[in-house]
Formats: C-alpha cells, sequence, structure tokens
C-alpha cells in the first residue's frame, strides 16, 4: 500500500470508505470508522442490529432482518435463519420454491446493511472488512468472502471475531494491559482468544474454539428438554418438521431471554388451536445444558495451554457475543476462572465496532497511527504422508503438520516431502486443518497433484509451501525438487468454485430480486411482527388481534402518510401490551 | 537465535530489559510491511520471543538456595507445585481482586480469613454469589453411607485405597469398588465447580493416580474419562503422554465388554483362552487357531493389560511359549535379559526386552511405596510445596543428587519435567512420615532410574560414562550384597538397599549433572525389544578376563549358569565393551 496518497481526514468525512461489518449467525451489524471513532450504521428501523434473516413472500418480495425473522413463525418454509452455521458447505436451503446457497442469503443480509450505510453515509460502500469466528476454517472464509463479493463489495480483509472485539477493547483507553481473555459465545460459534496489548500493538497470543456451539444450540437443548413435558401426547409430531422445529425453537428462544431476568419462564407455543405450555426454571435449564457448559472449558484449556499461561496471569475476561448474556454460562464463566467477567464492551456491538477499528487501520486513518494488530492461525494446517511403522509397513493417512496452531500470521512454511514407493508417478498432497495424527479425522480442503520423475522410493521430492495471510486464506504451493515444475492451490473445494463470471451472473440475479422500498421497512416489519404475533394467541385474543390487523392494513391502502403513521404507533402500542416488547 | 543476535535484530544493547525489548519490537513491528515479508516478520517475532526469555530469566532474583525463604513474597515466587492430595488452595484476595472461595474440604485459617469478605462484594448478583460461594460439593453429594462414614478427604482416601502395598495393585473388591467410586464422585463434582487452575489440577492428579494404580483404578475409568472429556483428545498431536496412556486401557475396557458378546468374531477365542486348565483336541477342532492368534497378537500389542484374564496353561497349550510373560510385570519397570541365543560361530545376540512405563517415564520408584493400608486412617496432614520443611528437604535432595550449589531453580530451568518428579517424590515420602534421609535417598533412586533409561539411548561419551557408573554400581552391589544381589541389580537396576560409598556417589553426580546438561533426560524410549551382536573377539576377551571355560561363559550368556558366574560374566563384558574400539560397543552398552 506503499505510495498510496493519504485519505484526508476531515471532519465528517469518511475514509477511504470501508466499512465493518460483523456478519452474526443471529444478528448482523455495521460501523464504520469516523471521526477519529468507530461508529455503528442504525438500519431502516433505527436498530444497530440486524436480525440474519432472510424470508421470501409467496409474490417473490424478498424479506431481510427483523421482518423475516418475524414470518420465521408464519411462514417457516420460506424462511431462513442460521444459515452462517451451513457457509462452507454444499447444504442449500429451501425458502419457497427456490433453493438458496448460504453465500446468497448472506449476501442479501450484506446488501441491506449497505443499504443503510448507503443512507446514512450518503455514498454506498463498495470495500469491507468482515468478521469470522476465529475457528473458521478456509472453506468458510472463502464462502464468507464470496458472500461479499456477491453483494457488490470488495472483501479488504476478514478479521477473526474475538480480535475484532479485542480490538474494541483494546482501544477503549491507550494503556498497555496484561493479558486478556476474550471470550465470545455467539449465536452459532463460540472462540476464545488470548490478548496481550503493549505499545499500541494488539497482539493475539492464543485462539481456540468450536465452531459449532453457541446460542443455538442452547435452544435446542432447552427445546429437547421441554418437548415431552408441553407435548407428553406427541402431538408435534404431526406437525411439518421444519414448522415444528422453528416452533420450538422460537419457544426456546423465548424463555431462554425470559430466564436472564427471571428463575423462572414458560416455555409456551401454539398449535392450532391450542396453546402448549409447561415452566421452566433455572435449574431445570442449567441441567438440560449441562453438556455445552462443559464444551466450553476445552477451547479455554486448549488457548491457555498454547500460549503457555496460567489463569492467574491472565487480567480481564472480556465477554462478546449475544449468548453471554445467559445467567447460566456468566456462572460457568465465573467458576471458570475464579472472577467476575469484564462486561465494559457492548457485547453485541463490540465485534462490528472492532472490525471498523481495522477498517480504519486498512484505509491508514492518522487517528490510527500508532496502533497494529497481530493475529495467529488458530488451528494446525498439513498434508496427509505416509510412515514406515516398527515393522516396516507403510501407514498411510499419517497427517504432517506444516503451520502449527498459533503461529503468529501472515506465515510462510516449508515442508519437504519425497517419495515412497520406486518409480512412483506422482504425489497427491491432500490438505487438512485439524489436530488429530490421522487425517480421517480431520477436514478435507483440497488436494494437489504433481508429476515426479521415476526414480527408486525416497529420490524424487516436492516442497510444499503454505501461504497463511492476514485474512486467514491458505494458498498452497508445490514444487518437484528434480524438474522444477509448480503447482499452486488457492483453497477452495472444487464442487464450489465459482469463475469471476458466474460470480458475477449471480450478483446480477440477486440484484434483481424484489425489495421493498426502504421507507416501507417500518410498515413491512410491524406487519410481520402482528402476524407472528397472531399466531401466538388462541380465541378471543386471536381474533381481537385479527381486528387490529385489518385496521392497520386499511390504513396502509389509503397511502395517506399521517394515517399510516399513526396507524403504526397505534398497533405498535397494541402489541407492546398483547406480548410485551418486541423479542429483538 | 542467540539472546545476543536476538537483541542485535531488536536494535538493542546488551543489558535490555523486557520494556525496552517491547518498544523496540512494537517500533520495528510498526514499520513493517507484514503482509509483504512474511518471513522477516516471523524472524522478528523470533527474536523478540528470544529476548525477551531471556531477559526474563536474567531479571529473575537469584534463587534462595538451601535457606528458607524469609519472607512471604519469595515464598510466592516459587514454582507451583503439583497438586497434592487435594490440599485446599484457597485464593486470597488481592487488590481489586474479588475473593473466591474454592470448595476446601478442611476448615482452613485462610479460607474462613477470606469467607467473610466475599459478603462485601458490591452489586453481586445472586446467581452469580452463589457461583462464587462454589457449592459445598465434597459434604453434600449423596447421601452418607453408614458403613462408609463422612467423606473428609475423599483424595487420600482414595490415593490410600488405590495405592494399598498388601493389595499390590490387584483388582478391587466391591465394596473397595464402592467406596473408590463415591470418592470420586466427590472429586468429580469438586471438579465440576471449580475454577481452572483447581480444575486442571484435579484432573491431572486423578490422571496420574489412575495410571500409577492401573489396573486397581480400572472401574474408576470410565466415570473419570467421560467428566474430563478424555477421550476428545484421542488421536491428537498433542495428547497429553498420560491421557493418551489411560485412552488405550479406556479402549482396551471396551473392547473386553465387546468380546464378551457371543457375535464377537473372536468371542469363542476369548472364551476359549479365559478357561482354566489345558486345550483338549476338541477344543483344536472346535475354535480356528487363527483367532486364536489374532486374538493373543491384537491383546499383546494393544492392550497387554487384558493379558493377566488368559488361563496361561490354556495358553501354552495353544502352543505360545511366550504366555504370560507381559501381563504380570504390568506396572512395573524390569528390564529382562530374555535367553541370550549362541549362534554358532563366535557371535551371541542379546535380546533385551524392555518395558517401559510412564510410571517410570515420570521418575518414580519401582517399587510401589505406599502408606500403611488401612483406607480409614486419620488422613496425613496438609502439606504445601511452600512448607519449610518440605522446601529444606528438597534443597538437600537436590544438593545430594547434583552436588553443592545446585538448586531446585536451577533444576526447574533446565529440566523442568524432572522437577516436577523431584517435588512429587520427596513429598509422596513426606506424606507418608518417612525420615528425611528416606526421602533423599528415594531422589537419589529417582535419578539412577532417570540413568537407567537415559542408557538406553544415550550414545558417545555420556554413554560410556553411563557404562562406567553402572561397573562401579555392580562391584559395590556384588561386595555388599553377594552374587545373587548383583544378579538381581544386572537384570532390574534394584540396588537390593546396597548403599553406595561417597566414591561412587561422585561418579553418580557427575553423570546426573551430564544427563540434565545435555537433554538426555528428556529424550524419548524406543520401544518394544532392541537386539545386538556380540563379535566373536569381544566374547575371547571376556574368556580372558573370566578365567572360565568357553562353554561356560555361553552358559552365563544364555542365563543358565550360577548367579555368581553370570554376574562376573557380565560384569566382565561390561568392562571389556567399554575397552572395546569396535563400532558395536555403543550398541551393546545400550542393550547392557
Amino acid at each position: 500500500m506503499a505510495g498510496k496518497s493519504l485519505p484526508d481526514t476531515g471532519q465528517g468525512q469518511v475514509c477511504g470508505m470501508i466499512v465493518g461489518i460483523d456478519l452474526g449467525t443471529t444478528n448482523s451489524a455495521i460501523a464504520v470508522w469516523r471521526d477519529n471513532a468507530p461508529q455503528l450504521i442504525p438500519n431502516a428501523l433505527g436498530e444497530m442490529l440486524t436480525p440474519s434473516a432472510v424470508s421470501v413472500g409467496k409474490d417473490g418480495t424478498t424479506y431481510v432482518g427483523a421482518a423475516a425473522l418475524d414470518r420465521l413463525a408464519t411462514h417457516p418454509e420460506s424462511t431462513g435463519t442460521s444459515f452462517k452455521r451451513y457457509m462452507g458447505t454444499e447444504r442449500k436451503l429451501r425458502l419457497g420454491k427456490t433453493d438458496w446457497r448460504p453465500e446468497d442469503l448472506s449476501a442479501l443480509v450484506l446488501r441491506t446493511l449497505c443499504d443503510d450505510a448507503e443512507a446514512f453515509l450518503g455514498t454506498r460502500p463498495v470495500e469491507a472488512v468482515i468478521t469470522v469466528p476465529a475457528y473458521f476454517n478456509d472453506r468458510q472464509r472463502k464462502a464468507t468472502r464470496q458472500a461479499g463479493e456477491l453483494a457488490g463489495l470488495t472483501v479488504r480483509r476478514l478479521i477473526n471475531e474475538p480480535t475484532a472485539a479485542a480490538l474494541a477493547f483494546g482501544l477503549q483507553d491507550q494503556e498497555d494491559r496484561e493479558p486478556f481473555l476474550v471470550f465470545d459465545l455467539g449465536g452459532g460459534t463460540f472462540d476464545v482468544s488470548i490478548v496481550e496489548k503493549f505499545e499500541g500493538v494488539v497482539e493475539v497470543r492464543a485462539s481456540a474454539g468450536d465452531n459449532r456451539l453457541g446460542g443455538d444450540d442452547f435452544n435446542t437443548a432447552l427445546a429437547v428438554r421441554m418437548k415431552p413435558l408441553v407435548d407428553p401426547e406427541g402431538r408435534l409430531e404431526k406437525v411439518d418438521a421444519r414448522q415444528r422445529e422453528a416452533m420450538l425453537h422460537r419457544a426456546a428462544e423465548t424463555a431462554r431471554r425470559q430466564l436472564s431476568a427471571e428463575d423462572k419462564a414458560s416455555f409456551a407455543l401454539v398449535l392450532g388451536e391450542d396453546r402448549l405450555a409447561a415452566d421452566v426454571t433455572t435449574d431445570m435449564f442449567e441441567a438440560a445444558c449441562e453438556d455445552l457448559l462443559r464444551r466450553l472449558r476445552e477451547p479455554v484449556v486448549r488457548a491457555l495451554r498454547d500460549c503457555a499461561f496460567d489463569v492467574a496471569e491472565l487480567g480481564d475476561i472480556v465477554l462478546v457475543g449475544g449468548s453471554t448474556r445467559m445467567p447460566v454460562v456468566r456462572k460457568a464463566i465465573t467458576r471458570m476462572f475464579g472472577r467476575f467477567p469484564n462486561s465494559s464492551v457492548h457485547p453485541d456491538h463490540a465485534v462490528a465496532l472492532g472490525a471498523a477499528i481495522q477498517a480504519g487501520l486498512l484505509s491508514r486513518d492518522a487517528a490510527l497511527d500508532e496502533i497494529r494488530i497481530a493475529d495467529v492461525c488458530p488451528f494446525t494446517l498439513g498434508v496427509d504422508s505416509a510412515e514406515r511403522d516398527s515393522r516396516g509397513q507403510l501407514q498411510h493417512g499419517v497427517f504432517s503438520p506444516i503451520i502449527d496452531r498459533n503461529t503468529p500470521v501472515p506465515v510462510s512454511r516449508v515442508s519437504n516431502y519425497r517419495t515412497v514407493q520406486d518409480n512412483q508417478k506422482e504425489i497427491l498432497f491432500n490438505i487438512y486443518p485439524g489436530e488429530a495424527r490421522e487425517v480421517s479425522s480431520n477436514i478435507h480442503l483440497g488436494a494437489i497433484k504433481v508429476p515426479v520423475p521415476a526414480r527408486p522410493a525416497g529420490e524424487a521430492g516436492a516442497d510444499v509451501r503454505f501461504s497463511y495471510d492476514s485474512s486467514g486464506m491458505l494458498e498452497v504451493d508445490v514444487t518437484v525438487h528434480e524438474t522444477g515444475v509448480t503447482r499452486n492451490l488457492v483453497i477452495a473445494g472444487e464442487a464450489e468454485t465459482m469463475t469471476d463470471r458466474e460470480v458475477a451472473a449471480r450478483r446480477e440475479a440477486l440484484a434483481k430480486l424484489k425489495f421493498h422500498p426502504r421507507e416501507d421497512a417500518e410498515n413491512v416489519a410491524l406487519m410481520a411482527r402482528a402476524e407472528r404475533v397472531y399466531e401466538d394467541f388462541v380465541g378471543d385474543e386471536r381474533r381481537m388481534i385479527g381486528q387490529w390487523i385489518t385496521d392497520f392494513v386499511g390504513a396502509l391502502d389509503s397511502q395517506d402518510p399521517r394515517r399510516i403513521a399513526d396507524a403504526r404507533a397505534q398497533l405498535q402500542l397494541q402489541l407492546d401490551t398483547a406480548s410485551g416488547p418486541s423479542i429483538l | 537465535m542467540t539472546p545476543a543476535a536476538a537483541l542485535k535484530r531488536l536494535g538493542l544493547a546488551k543489558d535490555a530489559d523486557v520494556a525496552a525489548i517491547r518498544k523496540a519490537y512494537a517500533a520495528l513491528f510498526k514499520a513493517m510491511d507484514v503482509d509483504a515479508d512474511p518471513e522477516g516478520y516471523a524472524r522478528l517475532r523470533q527474536a523478540r520471543d528470544v529476548a525477551l526469555r531471556a531477559a526474563k530469566l536474567a531479571a529473575a532474583p537469584p534463587p534462595a538456595l538451601a535457606e528458607e525463604p524469609e519472607t512471604a513474597e519469595e515464598a510466592a515466587v516459587e514454582p507451583a507445585a503439583p497438586w497434592l492430595y487435594a490440599a485446599p488452595a484457597v485464593t486470597l484476595p488481592g487488590a481489586g481482586e474479588v475473593p473466591l472461595l474454592i470448595a476446601g474440604h478442611v476448615p482452613h485459617p485462610e479460607a474462613a480469613a477470606a469467607a467473610p469478605q466475599l459478603a462485601h462484594v458490591p452489586d453481586t448478583p445472586d446467581a452469580l454469589r452463589r457461583a462464587l460461594a462454589g457449592p459445598p460439593v465434597i459434604h453434600s453429594t449423596g447421601p452418607v453411607r453408614a458403613d462408609v462414614g463422612y467423606l473428609a478427604r475423599p483424595d487420600v482416601d482414595l490415593a490410600r485405597l488405590l495405592h494399598d502395598a498388601e493389595a499390590d495393585l490387584a483388582p478391587l473388591d466391591d465394596a473397595g469398588a464402592a467406596f473408590a467410586l463415591r470418592c470420586l464422585d466427590a472429586l468429580l463434582a469438586e471438579a465440576a465447580a471449580a475454577n481452572l487452575t483447581r480444575h486442571g489440577q484435579i484432573e491431572d492428579w486423578l490422571a496420574d493416580l489412575l495410571a500409577e494404580t492401573w489396573p486397581r483404578s480400572a472401574p474408576l475409568l470410565r466415570p473419570a474419562a467421560e467428566a474430563f472429556g478424555w477421550e476428545n483428545e484421542r488421536g491428537q498431536i498433542n495428547e497429553r503422554p498420560s491421557i493418551g496412556w489411560l485412552n488405550m486401557r479406556l479402549r482396551g475396557l471396551r473392547f473386553q465388554d465387546k468380546v464378551a458378546e457371543p457375535d464377537h468374531p473372536l468371542h469363542k477365542a476369548w472364551a476359549e483362552l479365559t478357561r482354566p486348565g489345558s486345550a483338549t483336541l476338541i477344543d483344536k477342532f472346535r475354535i480356528r487357531r487363527a483367532d486364536i492368534n489374532q486374538l493373543l497378537e491384537g491383546v499383546r500389542k494393544h492392550f497387554p493389560e487384558l493379558e493377566h484374564h488368559f488361563a496361561r496353561e490354556r495358553v501354552v497349550s495353544w502352543g505360545d511359549g511366550a504366555a504370560g510373560g507381559v501381563g504380570g510385570g504390568f506396572g512395573i519397570f524390569r528390564i529382562r535379559g530374555t535367553g541370550l541365543t549362541f549362534n554358532g560361530g563366535y557371535a551371541i545376540s542379546v535380546v533385551v526386552g524392555l518395558q517401559v512405563l510412564m510410571a517410570v517415564l515420570r521418575g518414580l520408584s519401582p517399587d510401589p511405596v505406599v502408606p500403611p493400608a488401612n483406607v480409614f486412617a486419620p488422613p496425613p496432614a496438609y502439606l504445601s510445596s511452600r512448607d519449610p520443611h518440605f522446601q529444606k528437604v528438597r534443597a538437600a535432595a537436590v544438593e545430594e543428587v547434583f552436588g553443592k550449589g545446585k538448586t531446585i531453580a536451577w533444576l526447574l530451568e533446565k529440566d523442568p519435567g524432572l522437577s516436577g518428579d523431584f517435588d512429587r517424590q520427596i513429598m509422596q515420602a513426606m506424606l507418608q512420615k518417612k525420615a528425611d534421609a528416606e526421602a533423599i535417598d528415594g531422589s537419589i533412586e529417582l535419578l539412577r532410574n532417570r540413568a537407567a533409561l537415559a542408557g538406553l539411548v544415550a550414545e558417545g561419551a555420556i554413554l560410556r560414562d553411563l557404562a562406567r557408573l553402572r561397573l562401579a554400581q555392580t562391584d559395590v552391589v556384588r561386595k555388599e550384597g553377594g552374587s545373587e544381589a548383583c544378579n538381581r541389580f544386572l537384570r532390574s537396576g534394584d540396588f537390593g538397599g546396597v548403599t553406595m560409598p561417597e566414591s561412587v556417589r561422585v561418579q553418580e553426580r557427575a553423570v546426573a549433572m551430564e544427563l540434565v546438561s545435555d537433554g538426555s533426560s528428556k529424550r524419548p524410549l524406543p520401544a518394544g525389544k532392541r537386539e545386538t551382536s556380540i563379535p566373536g573377539a569381544l566374547v575371547g576377551q571376556v574368556i580372558k578376563a573370566t578365567g572360565l571355560p568357553d562353554d561356560r561363559v555361553r552358559a552365563a550368556l544364555q542365563d543358565k549358569a550360577t548367579p555368581s558366574e553370570r554376574c562376573t560374566v557380565i560384569r566382565a563384558l561390561l568392562a571389556a565393551t567399554l575397552k572395546w574400539k569396535g563400532k558395536e560397543q555403543g550398541d551393546i552398552l545400550r542393550v547392557m
């Protein structure tokens, strides 16, 4: 970037126009570096968080955010949530009549966030820093980057979520900090990072995580525990699986939130004309998620062991991610560390703010001149190899690490491999991240095959270079010693590789989707919420809510802005009284 | 990269302190584009890490020698001792720190002092207050059984039950198993409620205990492994050695369960081999020999501890000469000379079977040292690593083993693993109320074991020094204990209670220093059997030196002679090999 002129940092001006985006499992947020500070951008409803949900209406209209989340209850068959969990897999989600890849759905969320940024800043962002869980593997990172491209963004950098949170926490003041631990439990993923800050350098010492553990799993555990209690006759079994999942998930989510404030909550769902409900206590919930709470320990222990720190040497325990609000989780954390965690950063905002700081760093903002960040590669990366055992037999599928976990990034390492058979014609390198000695237990990322000259075993060989960049993307170069033949692979599963043209075509297709105009967002969201609340009640109350909706639709039809605004305020008030404030 | 080179890379003078290193590193880091030069960045990081390590070592206060620490601060820099017998670890409130009470089993003055402060933590939500206080798990888990009574110290009780000397690692009876499980439950409950440090201490302590007392500890393995998720670690690159070892035993237990099912392919073979008596002709028609061989081979390779289930007579009757050799010795360190075979000419092949167990890797004394076998005896007093008496004994032990002026801090820096073993061994001895001299003897023993193990992999000068030491030790053992003792010493390294004179002690100290300095004590050990040939000329020298006839020497090497002759011959072989200049020298010394 040397030689690029420094952008003007005058008042109100956005430097280089790079936005920072927290693309979460449950909620997403967008922020920007402005006036020497990171700043969150509100969405059309005035909220800082936009639910990561997409829904498709019968007429093909696409809903994103709060409206889509409310439609999960009323239209589960055409609504998608938590798709971040499937990033980097082949899995597709059917919404209405179309199959969607998780990248597509994420792109729609990103696009909505960019719309909000455009409305707020006056210019449309074209470059972004997007956060990913530290324990996201290469394929998942690649998918995230592609989602950005599909949304028309150039992804300048992927940054690990706990690292972003550490930036936000570390930059609260100028002081050096003793090593602190970022405990990031989100909707679908769990990351732990141990970070030091000295002389303006924010340095990640070790990261560990579990990319299959998050708030969603606590919902599932609660639902599994409560299902036999609310539905002893098994009536739910007759309901369509996706709808059943959605109902249970939402009942669990509501009960879980209630348990954050009280010792007892109601786990309730409406089936046809009946309301099925049972009480759940904090103790029951804690027992139901005992296994999950236990799984929180392992990454913490691993990270501490990797950087050879003792718990006593840690300063603050910084909580990030909405799921750290759960009292059961806080209790587990307090037990684990023997002290109260630090809640000085906003658990839902810290990651987006950190991404905005990274954006400011990338655009060389003068206010961040003295700040630098150093991250690590949280997992071991290597290739499969064959070894001779003590009896001289060839054992295949032995994992040979090239980059050890928690090596500072960017990093570039070479290892040398030789043929194991006489006159072997080619060497196949399978590339894996993981910690198991046998590759069969690790995730397969890709493969490279190189031809080698026919020689006796061990006399031909190749150098394998792994380069892991600051965004966590892996590049593999193989060079054959004898012939100088080289092969290069930027990791991506063969099946999901899209050419530039395909990406462009897909971007066009997504851009053509029909959306409600942004100024209608509030009405659309309120309407979706009213319909969801309608489903939550039975009998007279349901009929009454139906009447409210009819009134509101009447107001909308009048197209009189003042009448619509009044009706909107009234319906909002009515819904709040009926069901308590929106779960957002 | 040397510390000097590292400092140069950072542009610093020789005596730079931690702050200066960080500052210099930060400036260089900010000035470079790491994405353009990852290798330069890696070198800079390395320089910083090396320089920091050196600076921290230099800044560390000079280790207090044999004297006891005079102030609390000095005691605080003492390396953390392994969690021994679940002594209540109480975190005392520091500045700005919330006091935490960890469920202690024994009323502890420190705990009592910390307790009232909890009430003054401002704005504590009730749930958190409960979490902080820690449930009184030990006393309240499950109903108290009348016959067992009050579980005051589940850790001590469990250790004593498993280490019971009279039982000699025999399986627990039903009542014993029930009591052990109850102790385990209490410990697991405490671990589940504890902070990470203590959780880790309990986990490590339990893993060690279960491994040391295997197979007696078998009924506890599954619940413990499940509670700590040990199996998640299986097959990982940095699986901890003790956990890896236990995971293998866990698979053994599982195999045992599966093979007991009638539809398991090897079930018939298993049932056959576990029946007492010899195999009849009918048995040999009924059961496939291939299955028997597969089972025997598989069990010996993967789960040697299961071999004790087999009836030796029956295994032999299926034509297996090596039966029963493994199972019996499991858990105890043994270097065994198994039959020396004489091949016609003048070459003798020495086969030494090594059975090296983790108990030894961690340097425990080979004979199970255990407290008197009364399970319900009052628990020994709590012993802290800051206990002045313990520190005194330890300091004396380190000086005795490595020579004057050497301290535990020095050892910790040179070989942290060994220093941990020192701590453990001395604490164990003191908890067993052994005399100080006995505890120190234990440390000498520890180093002798290390030396014996190092001799299996050493090379060059250190290998010859080890051999010379062994020669000197052999002579003393023979002189003091007679040829039986000499023979036993040559086979298993057992000194039979013979004390070494100062001259040999000097030699032992020199070897101990060598071992620690060149890292030999940490080198991995080879597995399985090793074999080497003895050149005819060397055998000739043995014949000449001993004055024994050719066939008697051969008989001695084949372990068929009297103890006295065998001792003489092996000693002569050792002496002759030390003078031998041939390339076989190293190989022969390593198997001896």
